[in-house]
């Protein structure tokens, strides 16, 4: 039985994206390009529908002891001082377009220092990987002028459970 | 019709009363001495035949600076020509002797080759006072061996040439060959050896080898060791005559070989690990993938052989059962786990969409990403 799994982490806070077992684990260690392909499709659980495509590139992966947890529910999990925890759940509407503006919102209020959040825009000519930074409160906007169409999204923010949206802009 | 030749090579035979001369007794030790190079040469591949490490000492200069005190132990190596070069005694490496062989160039890193060498030294006389109409010519040859050093690029290709010559002795004219003993690693500031390593880029401690077309077993069975039969762990091949079997393994502490792989004179093959990387045959993987993976390859079969459509992939899924991602249930009820999707496309990528909802009914079913739990068969074509 496989005593390690290997983590598919995306961002620079380390969130999982996926996961996987390889009961047999003899040979070199699969890079991301190996276990996605070019690239993981996240997407809309109810319809199946591919929202953003997080390319090989951005992405690596982690090797964990082995979790259930881990198997059935993986996008809810960020790395932490390099171990899987469950990341809290985002704000009940963790990010807005409307063409111009994006704003992003926190379950916490962000620290002094600041939380950095990533966000991963496709549906325009070419997908987009947008920071934003929270420096007060709750959250924070900034200016994106986007055309007019559905939009499929991934949030990526510090401590917080990886969470997806579609946002139809008229 | 054979032709007979004298083929160039005599030795001495002697008479009831003859009158040994000097030169007659030459011969008998020379006879032999070529007799074991020939051996030596042709019969076995030049190296080390035991002993000879480089052993070092860490020390500090009067200014602080660490280095290493380089000794070659005792041993014994043969050269390409047939030479012994017996080390009697360990011999510590002359910083002044790599000084002067100006080998060194500026990168500290660079490794530098020790090589041992053989050579006769023949004193111009015995020693002994002249009386009368004896002489004092000398009644020794020294067989000396040396200790020097080559340039890096010469650990690779050492220039070594054995003598052509059928019936010569050890001692070949040209430079004397080189058998190298090791590394070390030199600091053009303080003039000492500051490391020291029994191989460097690939290039190692050359050892005695057999030159055979043939092997045969004197007892039945023959046995090929990486190591002494004392050292556990170490791997070994067996062909036992008897059984009919050829093993390998690991020898334990006895020297016996522990088999992991055996195959019987009837073609049997028996493996106590996993066979991967062959083509033409069934390589599997199996394990547990989220959605949005592709299913991992099992060990041996590579990306490009995929590209290059030299795999045939059979892959079986089910829904992964597990805990709920989900707050608890209210007492005496469930999270009931519903397949929405769970599948693999021909890209080998998971598609899992799960659906879960509660037994008392009164929350909205959740419908969330899973994972799979997958055996993949890969037949790779040659």
């Amino acid at each position: 039985m496989a005593a390690l799994m290997d983590l598919i982490v995306a961002g620079p806070e380390n969130h999982v994206l996926a996961a996987a077992v390889r009961r047999d684990g003899s040979g070199a260690a699969p890079d991301a390009r190996a276990l996605v392909g070019d690239g993981l499709p996240i997407r809309n659980p109810a319809t199946g529908d591919t929202l953003v495509t997080v390319l090989a590139e951005q992405l690596k992966v982690q090797s964990a002891d082995l979790r259930d947890d881990l198997l059935m529910d993986a996008r809810g999990f960020v790395i932490d001082n390099g171990l899987p925890e469950p990341g809290v759940a985002p704000a009940g509407t963790p990010v807005q377009l409307n063409g111009t503006t994006i704003t992003v919102t926190l379950p916490y209020s962000a620290p002094s220092s600041g939380a950095t959040v990533w966000v991963y825009i496709a549906g325009g000519q070419q997908p987009i990987v947008h920071q934003i930074q929270v420096t007060s409160a709750f959250s924070a906007s900034e200016p994106l002028p986007l055309p007019p169409g559905p939009y499929g999204i991934l949030v990526l923010a510090p401590k917080v459970r990886a969470a997806v949206a579609t946002i139809t802009l008229p | 019709m054979a032709s007979a030749s004298s083929g160039g090579v005599q030795r001495p035979t002697f008479f009831e009363g003859q009158i040994i001369a000097a030169a007659d007794l030459n011969a008998a030790v020379e006879t032999a001495r070529v007799g074991l190079a020939q051996h030596e040469r042709y019969l076995h591949l030049p190296g080390i035949a035991g002993g000879l490490e480089l052993d070092a000492i860490e020390r500090q200069t009067l200014n602080g600076d660490t280095y290493q005190d380089v000794t070659v132990k005792p041993g014994l190596a043969v050269d390409g020509n047939g030479r012994h070069l017996a080390l009697t005694e360990a011999e510590r490496l002359s910083e002044d002797v790599f000084d002067q062989a100006n080998v060194a160039i500026s990168d500290p890193a660079a490794w530098y080759p020790v090589f041992l060498t053989g050579r006769d030294d023949t004193p111009a006389t015995s020693g002994a006072p002249q009386v009368a109409c004896y002489g004092n010519a000398p009644t020794r040859v020294i067989e000396i061996v040396e200790i020097g050093f080559g340039r890096v690029e010469d650990a690779a290709d050492p220039h070594n040439v054995a003598t052509a010559d059928i019936a010569g002795g050890p001692g070949a004219e040209g430079p004397p060959w080189r058998v190298l003993l090791g590394f070390v690693q030199w600091s053009s500031a303080i003039k000492r050896f500051t490391a020291v390593a029994p191989d460097s880029d690939g290039v190692r401690r050359s050892y005695v080898g057999v030159r055979a077309d043939e092997v045969v077993a004197g007892g039945g069975t023959l046995v090929l060791r990486s190591a002494a039969k004392d050292s556990s762990g170490k791997v070994a091949v067996e062909i036992d005559g008897e059984d009919g079997e050829l093993r390998f393994g690991a020898q334990n502490s006895s020297g016996a070989i522990v088999s992991v792989f055996t195959v019987n004179a009837q073609g049997d093959l028996f493996a106590a690990g996993q066979i991967s990387g062959a083509e033409g045959g069934a390589q599997y993987q199996s394990g547990s993938a989220f959605d949005g993976m592709l299913l991992p390859l099992p060990p041996g079969v590579t990306a490009k052989q995929v590209e290059d459509g030299k795999v045939t992939f059979h892959a079986q899924v089910n829904p992964h059962y597990g805990a709920p991602p989900l707050p608890p249930a209210p007492a005496g009820h469930r999270w009931l786990m519903t397949p929405l999707e769970c599948r693999v496309d021909d890209d080998r990528r998971v598609h899992c969409r799960l659906c879960w909802a509660r037994t008392d009914n009164n929350a909205i079913p959740e419908i969330r990403p899973g994972s799979v739990d997958f055996i993949l068969a890969a037949f790779v074509t040659a």
